[in-house]
């Protein structure tokens, strides 16, 4: 089966998040500096504050900005008549196999920040666990939950009839 | 439709009663031991306080009355309907071939009354939190309604021949396949109090360090203050897990013998009846053919000793004592055995799940270590980092940072040797057999767990690794099954990668 890659606009949605976290992050360090100068800190106290949540601040930074192009990098999804299958992960990489005829329910999300892009999220339900299809254009998705949809349908059958 | 039992009422103010004193008593014990308030003014406030008790007592009557009336039952021929609820109505209707498992559960306060509560679920718990049915009735009539739907649920019409179960399902003791008797719940209690034990000792060897470190710098002067606090918070530590222990003890005694009072195993059929319980007695009834898995684990002191408990994953079937909600948690099989038992056990109760030894093992020790070597190293790295550049810009006396310094390696220390300790268990323990249409796996560090499911509940398999993992053919395998939703993944770590595509190839595509 030849797995497909995400569409472009997806790492354009995880780089809006990524830019709103790390905002809210520069925010923190902004909010820090702002009430030790307000109540007046002494240098070397200051020094000390802004030398420890700078660091952690900045690492999270460059962590949140390269994160989006790694994780689309490794991303990977396809189905088949029989299985789905999603290839995720950045250090640590998961290769997850799905057979069509354990899903149960098939669920399509869609955020505000996905609506504007025409983005959605796919979720299958099985009797055990939930598992994401991170995020694919709208159209991927519909076109993907009718087929995984007929695809059940005949699976079902088959296997009925291979039990008869 | 049926309304409940009268003494669901009565039963429920009872317990409200005790509920509602109990709240009222945390509340006024601190006004009343207060020495400071005035007699006069302590007499003035009592009648206010018992017509806020009288008021919340009235909303609890109201409540129940409601309940009592908005809720009711329904055998059809086909199914069984419930509706309950006061300000959320909830109606379920259930097919009786449908019933995944009938529980039985009565309280001191429903014996007092005569009554007890059966709960018939359906097994679709990942999006539920309740029981489909909830039936609150006469002890005698929830028994009869039990035999009954254990008829329906086989053949899944009432008729005048279903209703009449031919055998009686509730079994007399002498038919149980396992006995939990007093040597063994002596044992039970003393090894769950040792595993406390272990832990408070293993959490005292780390405070004994960083105390050990800091006396030293007291006794020479060097720390003053920060030393003494140093010394205090952990003090308080341990005793806060002293007394852990100590209320540990007592649940253990409570757990063994008053919650597993007259534990008892039957088998008749298909049916399989687990019993238990003196304040609150359960009797829980499922098909075999609903189990899911069986799951078998011994916690690092029973390990030590060669004992374990076994559980079992039936949807439905769960230890909970609360109205009618059922968690993700498994159900107990049998709460404690030696080890080499578990095969004869099972083999008797559930012949299917006899777990195999295992086919494949660990295929490299360091990889269980290694992501926490490089996260200690840097956590610990960069604290030390941070601290002492910190301490240096506050002007610390150097000794004060070479004490700071030496308990945070000492506490990193600590914490690498129980890691250690914990992969090399994790190494000897992790592997998988695959034989007879069921998978064997074995997975756990500290605690040692077996489960063993059939092919047809393996729902998805999941390959994890990393580059370097990868090319030394190395993966780990999850293996999602069709459970309960929290305990539907097991890991079994670093195998050999193929392993993964033997597994997918087991999948019912």
């Amino acid at each position: 089966m030849e797995l497909k890659k995400l569409d472009k606009s997806v790492l354009k949605l995880w780089y809006i998040r990524a830019t709103i976290g790390a905002m809210a992050l520069i925010g923190v360090f902004v909010s820090v500096i702002a009430v030790l100068t307000a109540t007046g800190a002494p240098s070397n106290v200051m020094l000390a504050v802004l030398l420890g949540v700078g660091v952690v601040v900045a690492l999270l930074l460059c962590f949140t900005l390269i994160m989006p192009m790694l994780r689309y990098k490794m991303y990977a999804w396809g189905y088949d008549d029989k299985r789905i299958i999603v290839k995720q992960g950045v250090i640590f990489k998961r290769r997850v196999v799905i057979p069509v005829c354990q899903i149960q329910d098939l669920h399509r999300t869609q955020g505000p920040l996905m609506m504007m892009l025409k983005l959605s999220g796919v979720t299958i339900s099985t009797a055990g666990s939930n598992f994401d299809i991170s995020t694919l254009t709208t159209e991927e998705a519909d076109r993907m939950l009718d087929e995984l949809e007929r695809n059940l349908e005949a699976r079902i059958e088959e296997l009925r009839n291979e039990e008869i | 439709m049926k309304k409940f039992d009268k003494g669901y009422i009565y039963s429920s103010l009872l317990s409200d009663l005790f509920s509602s004193l109990v709240v009222v008593f945390i509340f006024l014990k601190d006004f009343f031991i207060d020495e400071s308030a005035k007699v006069e003014d302590k007499i003035a406030a009592i009648p206010f306080f018992v017509i806020g008790f009288a008021v919340v007592y009235l909303c609890f009557i109201v409540y129940r009355i409601l309940y009592y009336k908005t809720s009711g039952y329904e055998l059809t021929e086909n199914e069984i309907k419930c509706n309950r609820g006061v300000f959320f109505r909830k109606r379920s209707v259930l097919d009786y071939r449908k019933v995944h498992a009938i529980n039985k559960r009565q309280n001191l306060f429903h014996r007092i009354f005569g009554i007890a509560v059966l709960t018939v679920d359906s097994g679709s718990t990942n999006t539920s939190q309740q029981a489909e049915i909830t039936i609150i009735e006469k002890d005698k009539n929830v028994d009869a309604l039990l035999n009954e739907l254990n008829a329906l649920k086989e053949g899944g019409t009432r008729n005048a021949e279903s209703t009449q179960p031919k055998d009686e399902l509730l079994l007399s003791d002498k038919d149980s396949l396992y006995r939990f008797t007093t040597g063994k719940k002596v044992l039970y209690t003393l090894i769950n109090i040792a595993s406390t034990a272990f832990f408070t000792v293993m959490f005292g060897l780390l405070a004994i360090i960083v105390i050990g470190i800091c006396k030293l710098m007291l006794q020479q002067n060097f720390l003053g203050t920060w030393g003494q606090y140093f010394l205090y918070a952990f003090l308080i530590t341990i005793g806060v897990m002293l007394l852990f222990s100590i209320f540990s003890l007592i649940g253990c005694l409570i757990h063994s013998f008053v919650g597993y009072y007259k534990f008892k195993i039957t088998k008749r059929g298909n049916d399989i009846q687990i019993s238990y319980g003196l304040l609150e007695k359960h009797t829980n009834t499922f098909s075999y053919d609903r189990i899911k898995a069986v799951k078998i684990t011994q916690g690092l002191v029973q390990r030590m000793l060669g004992f374990a408990a076994i559980r079992l994953e039936v949807i439905g079937y769960t230890n909970n004592t609360g109205d009618d909600n059922k968690n993700a948690d498994l159900g107990v099989l049998v709460p404690f055995c030696k080890y080499e038992e578990v095969g004869e056990i099972l083999s008797k109760v559930l012949p299917d799940y006899v777990p195999d030894e295992k086919q494949t093992k660990s295929a490299a020790y360091f990889p269980f270590v290694s992501w926490f070597l490089l996260v200690l190293g840097i956590v610990l790295g960069a604290t030390l980092i941070l601290a002492i550049t910190d301490m240096l810009i506050y002007n610390v006396p150097v000794v004060v940072i070479f004490a700071v310094s030496l308990a945070m390696i000492g506490v990193g220390f600590v914490i690498l040797i129980i890691k250690v300790i914990s992969a090399i268990l994790s190494y000897q323990t992790n592997g998988l057999a695959i034989t007879n249409g069921k998978i064997t796996a074995y997975y756990g560090g500290f605690t040692k767990n077996v489960t063993v499911f059939s092919f047809k509940n393996l729902i998805a398999v999941e390959n994890i690794t990393t580059p370097l993992r990868k090319r030394a053919g190395i993966a780990s395998l999850v293996l999602h099954l069709k459970t309960n939703a929290l305990s539907n993944e097991i890991k079994v770590h670093i195998q050999k990668d193929s392993l993964s595509d033997d597994v997918e190839k087991l999948l019912i595509l």
